[in-house]
């Protein structure tokens, strides 16, 4: 039948032409870079790469829901890309970010990723971007042995087994025992209550919460769970309100939960409210209001930090982007000063080298907080640190260095 | 609970459209956030709610009526899914937009509106409740008396049980569903401000939550039937809350609507009020 | 110097094409050859990627055992849908397909089973004797498996059930008065769409080494919805073409930076409003387009 025939022979011709064009277009295509200078996010594209430059690349969902953390994580590694060329560069060269849009989709930063190694010829792929996407494209770093440093997802399994992953961000594990620390060290409870999101990040860190809570003589008297969309928190904390002499309430979301906050001050609830990196944001001011204050979150970014680097990156990030920083563009800027930083000591491009490099990074002094060291299982071993919201600010309440809290297991 | 209230000014403003044109107006959505928005960037710039929910209710019906101007009016008559694929294109792209405008992060939406609690013996309601019930009651009040107490609310009626039969005995198909779609657009927007007042914030994606919540509501209530919309809407929301609060989440609370629904599908195809959902077959 | 077309990335972005065009095209057969609603394609693919995982990480099933068992799965699950759809009408239908997919998600983000929030990682790559496909082997593998799937769209059309779901499409009643039992092939008809879904979502499993209940999600849905309708309902070279299109368009215009998907929706806003059908659609202009050049060769050679 006529019809068939035509349908088979479009088809060929479909995926002859998709071939050809992806290829010939991909000789052709301007890559996209970003800027020398990085003041705020331009559209400008580069022709040809400068020659010679070192190339660092960088993967972020910056359409969707989720491009708010990408831009955060974006503007701090341009920061830090602009930060060394102002000082010079790395080996004398200019460095270069190469960055694209992963949609907060596995297919999507699978091809980007490919696409940074194989033809932009990245020396270090730098991941902005959440558990999924990252763990999506762990294999091909693997496969191409390409170090990739992990700004600030949590799940284990980003360094789990493998050989040319690491992370500079707090992992979930001693996030979460650094919660439950907070709660019956520091505020002294003996009852916690834990609520938390139903995501990666929540999930890990409830768990070690209340592992470390009940280790350090602390009782867990509530513990569920909450969907990621959820607005309204009433049903759960109506039950903490109705909890005698309750310690802390430790709620492991983001920053948009911040409604969580306010609720809980209406329903009376006078435990002491902590929270993790996800409400490491000046949105979370913003959105809850005076509430906020009173409010403790554990996190490795202290705003008052006596560490210069951290200090000159709160004031640069404020000026180029007009937001306040937060701990997603701090460990984004950070995990371009580790790899820089590795390079250096390295003394060469080549990813073997770099990768011992890192591995062997000892007292890296970061944005947000110092690196001790990174374990065998390339994950890093840092102090925290726990903020308190007062007078609608974010000031050091306490830190956390305990090695046996701070240290990722292996 | 008082999230009920805000489906039923949602589920309305869908009920309306679909009524005359058939079409699963995701982009509601879209004209919902935007009101917000559009509310919340007045309010900022004024200080006067009055004004920012005229705002939020002016834009949202621009945009309706623009969408259905540009977008659906010209692919009618088609297979159902071409609408509903550019309904979903177009809500994605305002989303988008909103983002690109205003920023990709929540925004704060703190108004001077004095947060107090009532008592009644048990029951506490806070001024914010208060709030967003009366905004919603009254304006289901208004659009159920222009349903059924004006000429264009009686044409609109006739349109959407048969349009054809409709339009022979002279009633102006266009006109109507101009006035169907401002007024759904208006109650979208309505809901979006008061939605990002009731929580105080926005976002680019605040739309996401209502887009598929809305349908499961007019099917609950019966396509096209406003009485059942809204019925819907409160029965969804009291349930899902007391369901939470008792047997709490063994599912999350999206397909948790969409699970009664499926259950109340398969014993009463039509849904609550509504015409039959059956083939004859 | 290695043909630039080998190059990974643009294997990747074929293999990626040929996974989306096996699930569209069996979307294309629910939806366009028997006319009915399907909004929730994707969790026939989750349904299928998901059962291939846990066969491969806890079962060590070989491969292609694994990739028939998802498609049977999700034949299972389309055949159930079918079952609740029957006695539905469209609106009703849509409504409830959407409804399946969120469920499914909830049903993959909260059971253990399934890894819960954190999904299931380290999913091998198929191996036969020995041999690891990756890359430009293992899109060929899918590539095989798309040629057969399109092989199989092809040759339901011209049978007697492509007839039926003609039939069926075209006047329910009509077709009820001829004695054709409708429920069957209505059922029928989604069981094969979701059956590629499955088999479509045990390749992509494989690819991505990682899976989640996220990745599954209504979106995905209306992306494969976007191709089908974009292609032209009931056009298999449609479907392919709309694969094609959805993927690479997104990926062409990456220097537009932040507008990108804003100009990608308004490209498809701006497609599917001048050419409603669908671009390979019936009666559409690329495709009268087609017929007529087919026109003249079969002119040409009668000329002889």
């Amino acid at each position: 039948m006529a019809s068939t025939k035509i349908t088979v022979a479009a088809i060929a011709v479909i995926i002859i032409v998709v071939a050809a064009v992806v290829g010939g277009y991909y000789a052709t295509l301007p890559k996209p870079t970003a800027p020398i200078t990085a003041s705020t996010l331009t559209t400008t594209v580069a022709t040809t790469a400068p020659a010679g430059t070192i190339k660092i690349g960088f993967f972020a969902p910056l359409t969707g829901f989720a491009a708010a953390d990408g831009y955060s994580a974006l503007h701090g590694a341009l920061l830090a890309v602009s930060d060394l060329n102002d000082k010079g560069g790395l080996m004398g060269r200019q460095v270069e970010l190469v960055y694209y849009d992963d949609g907060l989709s596995a297919d999507q930063a699978i091809a980007v990723v490919t696409k940074m190694i194989e033809e932009d010829k990245v020396s270090v792929v730098i991941s902005g971007s959440y558990t999924g996407t990252t763990l999506a494209v762990a294999p091909i770093v693997e496969k191409y042995q390409i170090p990739m440093i992990s700004a600030y997802a949590v799940h284990p399994m980003i360094t789990a087994n493998k050989t040319w992953v690491f992370r500079v961000g707090m992992m979930g594990q001693t996030e979460g025992r650094a919660a439950g620390y907070a709660a019956v060290k520091v505020f002294n409870a003996t009852k916690v209550a834990i609520l938390y999101d139903d995501i990666p990040f929540g999930v890990t860190l409830a768990e070690n919460a209340k592992l470390q809570a009940e280790k350090m003589g602390g009782q867990v008297v509530f513990y569920d769970k909450f969907d990621d969309s959820e607005t309204d928190f009433r049903p759960w904390l109506t039950k903490i309100a109705a909890i005698p002499d309750l310690g802390a309430l430790i709620f492991l979301g983001y920053y948009y939960h911040a409604n969580a906050i306010t609720q809980a001050r209406q329903l009376g609830i006078k435990a002491q409210i902590i929270g993790a990196e996800g409400f490491d944001s000046p949105q979370l001011i913003d959105l809850a209001g005076d509430a906020a204050n009173g409010v403790a979150f554990v996190t490795d970014l202290d705003r008052d930090s006596s560490s210069q680097v951290t200090q000159t990156f709160l004031t640069s990030y404020k000026a180029h982007t007009g937001i306040a920083a937060d701990m997603v563009g701090a460990s984004a800027y950070d995990a371009v000063m580790a790899a820089a930083t590795a390079i250096n000591s390295a003394s060469s491009l080549d990813p073997a080298s770099i990768r011992n490099a890192l591995g062997g990074l000892t007292n890296f002094q970061g944005a947000a907080g110092v690196i001790l060291r990174f374990t065998s299982g390339h994950n890093a071993v840092k102090p925290m640190t726990i903020q308190m919201v007062k007078d609608n600010k974010f000031r050091f309440y306490a830190a956390i260095t305990d090695p046996d809290i701070i240290t990722p297991p292996s | 609970m008082t999230i009920g209230f805000i489906y039923v000014a949602i589920a309305m403003g869908l009920t309306m459209v679909y009524g005359v044109l058939r079409i699963l107006h995701i982009a509601h959505a879209g004209v919902y956030a935007l009101g917000a928005y559009a509310g919340l960037t007045l309010y900022l710039a004024t200080g006067n709610i009055l004004a920012a929910g005229a705002v939020a209710i002016a834009a949202s019906i621009t945009v309706g009526y623009l969408i259905q101007r540009f977008v659906y009016a010209p692919i009618l008559g088609r297979s159902p899914l071409i609408p509903l694929t550019l309904s979903v294109a177009v809500f994605l792209l305002v989303s988008e937009m909103i983002g690109i405008v205003w920023g990709y992060y929540p925004i704060g939406f703190h108004t001077q509106i004095p947060f107090t609690t009532y008592f009644y013996g048990e029951i506490s309601i806070t001024s914010y409740q208060v709030l967003v019930i009366v905004a919603t009651l009254s304006s289901v009040l208004l659009v159920w008396l222009l349903v059924n107490r004006t000429r264009i609310g009686l044409a609109s009626r006739a349109v959407a049980q048969d349009s054809e039969m409709a339009q022979a005995i002279g009633v102006n198909v266009k006109t109507v569903i101009a006035f169907n779609f401002i007024v759904g657009s208006a109650l979208a927007g309505l809901g979006g401000i008061l939605v990002g007042i009731y929580y105080s914030q926005v976002s680019p994606y605040m739309g996401g939550l209502v887009a598929y919540k809305g349908l499961v509501v007019i099917v609950l209530g019966g396509f096209g039937s406003v009485a059942g919309a809204v019925l819907g809407g409160l029965i969804l929301g009291i349930s899902e809350t007391l369901l939470v609060s008792a047997v709490g989440n063994f599912l999350p609370r999206e397909s948790f609507a969409f699970l009664v629904l499926i259950l109340l599908l398969l014993f009463r195809p039509q849904g609550l009020f509504g015409r039959r959902a059956t083939d004859r077959t | 110097m290695r043909p630039i077309v080998l190059e990974a990335y643009p294997i990747t972005l074929l293999t990626i094409i040929g996974t989306y065009a096996i699930a569209a095209i069996g979307l294309n057969l629910t939806m366009g050859s028997a006319g009915q609603v399907n909004l929730g394609q994707a969790a026939f693919i989750g349904i299928g990627a998901f059962t291939s995982a846990i066969l491969t990480t806890e079962y060590s099933m070989p491969f292609v055992v694994s990739l028939l068992v998802s498609g049977l799965m999700a034949m299972i699950g389309g055949t159930i849908l079918g079952l609740i759809s029957v006695r539905l009408r469209e609106d009703f239908l849509a409504i409830t397909t959407i409804g399946i997919n969120f469920v499914a998600v909830s049903v993959f983000q909260y059971y253990p089973l399934f890894g819960g929030s954190f999904g299931i990682g380290d999913i091998p790559r198929p191996s036969f004797f020995g041999f690891e496909l990756s890359g430009p082997s293992y899109a060929g593998l899918v590539y095989v498996v798309l040629s057969l799937c399109i092989l199989g769209a092809l040759w339901t059309r011209r049978s007697w059930l492509g007839l039926a779901f003609k039939a069926i499409k075209e006047d329910e009643i009509a077709a009820l008065s001829m004695r054709i039992d409708v429920r069957k092939f209505k059922m029928i008809a989604f069981a094969i769409g979701a059956g590629y879904g499955g088999l479509a979502g045990c390749l992509l499993a494989h690819f991505r080494t990682y899976i989640v209940y996220s990745d599954f999600t209504f979106s995905f849905s209306i992306e494969l919805l976007t191709i089908v309708v974009l292609g032209g309902l009931g056009s298999i070279a449609g479907t392919t073409m709309g694969t094609a299109i959805v993927v690479l368009f997104p990926e062409v215009i990456r220097p537009l930076l932040q507008y990108r998907l804003v100009i990608y929706i308004l490209m498809l806003i701006v497609l599917l409003r001048f050419q409603p059908e669908g671009l390979l659609g019936e009666k559409s202009a690329l495709s009268r387009y087609l017929h007529s050049i087919v026109v003249r060769l079969y002119r040409r050679e009668g000329a002889h």
